[in-house]
């Protein structure tokens, strides 16, 4: 008896022993009991931008970005036009962070003159931990005006007939470190349509995607496809292929096009130009975020 | 003799209890940072350390998320730092763990000024490190304080030469942790 007390004590000296032998740091999270906290997907995307359209990534509260994009004329115009380098269209552009989950924006484009100001609302956002939501949405909402001259300045012309709207529902998920999708449903509204079949409602549905190549490189591509209709018919669907370059406070941007402009209102329901024609304009896009609270030094 | 032995048991029950010491804990300890660089200053913290010190062997292990840290100049400078430096995806932690070296006794009320000899891990980067701390003991409470230095060099945190002037290479650490004895 006096031996398997001896040898319970033995045992139980080792087993205490063999609790503190345990590291510390291995028995942290059961000691802390922290709880299990809400992790949220961030950088489902370098930018604001994929290539033309927009995505889920919003920049922070009282930032603002500045996006200068440029397009050149189709590549198929060959050497006499120095492969279309000579021409361009852009767009200039700001966007800001009013709010953690809202960024409004402006722009003006030189494709027909076009202002556009935009909201854009964060409803979901990926994350896992103690709550766990698969994707990100975003919807986002434009205005578009056009200061083109008017056609025929004699007829009695309303001021409605500038407007343009364009709807999207952004639907994101990263799906690991390299790899997000981005679907996205639209409509573009067109108060004024040139022919009387012309369709002054033009939905599409897009998909977009990136490829991280590196930490600071990342190839993109984004599909705009028309619903069948009168506009699907008369015109093609934007495709794109982008690459994004971060370097410190830029990102710049490369990208291939078969869109003239990057405003939702050209590019979704007005291309033209075919990829397998080479009419492909290339084209760049500059991204620069300012913090408006910046602890610069003096 | 069995009832001597088995009181004798009985008796050291409690000596056990005594020698297991106190574990002093928190998981809301505060840690900043301040890179300050020629030409710009970006701060960061956060209020989640989680940590424990045993006054037994004098043991004590601090972890925090890499993800748990706000401030910054901007949101993209946070994305940055998670993505490209600290690659908060990989190595989710940043952790501690080691021993006092001086043999001090923490269930004592009192001000020591000691050493933390550990492992230092930062990007999956772990370093032998003696940080100097100062710890206060009082009512059941253990505050720690502390400020060092941290080479992104010696953890492998490369800095590309287009921002060098924006990021300090030694980046200033200060940790406040205040933590409670387990019961």
């Amino acid at each position: 008896m006096r031996k398997i007390i001896f040898t319970s004590f033995f045992l139980l000296l080792i087993g205490s022993y063999q609790i503190s032998a345990q590291g510390l740091l291995d028995s942290l999270d059961g000691i802390t009991n922290q709880p299990k906290q809400v992790e949220y997907t961030e950088a489902t995307f370098k930018a604001p931008r994929l290539v033309n359209g927009q995505t889920v990534e919003l920049i922070g509260k009282k930032e603002m970005a500045v996006i200068i994009a440029h397009r050149f004329a189709p590549i198929s115009e060959g050497a006499y036009n120095f492969y279309g380098l000579t021409q361009n269209i852009i767009r200039l552009g700001v966007d800001y962070g009013l709010l953690n989950r809202v960024n409004i924006g402006l722009g003006v484009g030189s494709y027909q003159r076009t202002f556009d100001g935009f909201i854009k609302i964060s409803l979901l956002k990926q994350c896992h931990g103690s709550k766990s939501i698969p994707v990100t949405v975003v919807l986002s909402s434009t205005a578009f005006i056009s200061a083109e001259k008017w056609q025929d300045p004699t007829k009695d012309n309303l001021f409605n007939s500038r407007l343009f709207y364009s709807y999207q529902l952004l639907v994101a998920r990263k799906f690991n470190n390299r790899i997000s999708l981005q679907l996205t449903p639209g409509l573009v509204h067109r108060n004024l349509v040139k022919r009387e079949i012309d369709q002054n409602n033009v939905y599409s549905i897009a998909a977009g995607g990136r490829f991280k190549l590196s930490k600071r490189l990342a190839l993109n591509a984004e599909y705009y496809y028309l619903l069948p209709g009168q506009t699907a018919d008369d015109f093609v669907n934007s495709f794109s292929l982008g690459f994004d370059i971060e370097t410190g406070g830029h990102i710049f941007q490369l990208l291939f096009t078969n869109s003239i402009s990057p405003q939702e209102k050209v590019f979704i329901p007005e291309t033209t130009h075919k990829w397998r024609d080479g009419d492909v304009h290339f084209g760049f896009n500059i991204i620069r975020v300012f913090g408006l609270s910046h602890a610069k030094k003096v | 003799m069995i009832k001597n032995i088995t009181s004798l048991l009985f008796l050291l029950f409690p000596l056990f209890g005594n020698s297991q010491g106190v574990l002093f804990y928190t998981n809301s300890g505060k840690v900043n940072f301040t890179s300050d660089a020629p030409l710009e200053v970006i701060k960061a913290s956060s209020n989640s350390v989680a940590g424990a010190v045993k006054s037994t062997d004098r043991s004590f292990a601090f972890s925090v998320l890499v993800k748990s840290f706000e401030g910054f100049n901007s949101s993209l400078q946070r994305t940055h730092f998670n993505e490209n430096y600290l690659e908060s995806d990989k190595y989710p932690k940043i952790t501690f763990e080691g021993k006092i070296i001086e043999d001090i006794n923490l269930t004592k009320d009192g001000t020591y000024n000691i050493r933390g000899k550990g492992k230092f891990s930062v990007h999956g980067v772990t370093q032998e490190r003696i940080i100097p701390c100062k710890l206060i003991v009082s009512n059941g409470k253990l505050t720690v304080s502390a400020s060092f230095t941290v080479f992104l060099d010696d953890h492998n945190i490369k800095i590309p030469a287009i921002v060098n002037q924006k990021i300090a290479e030694e980046i200033l650490v200060s940790i406040n942790i205040e933590m409670v004895i387990k019961k």
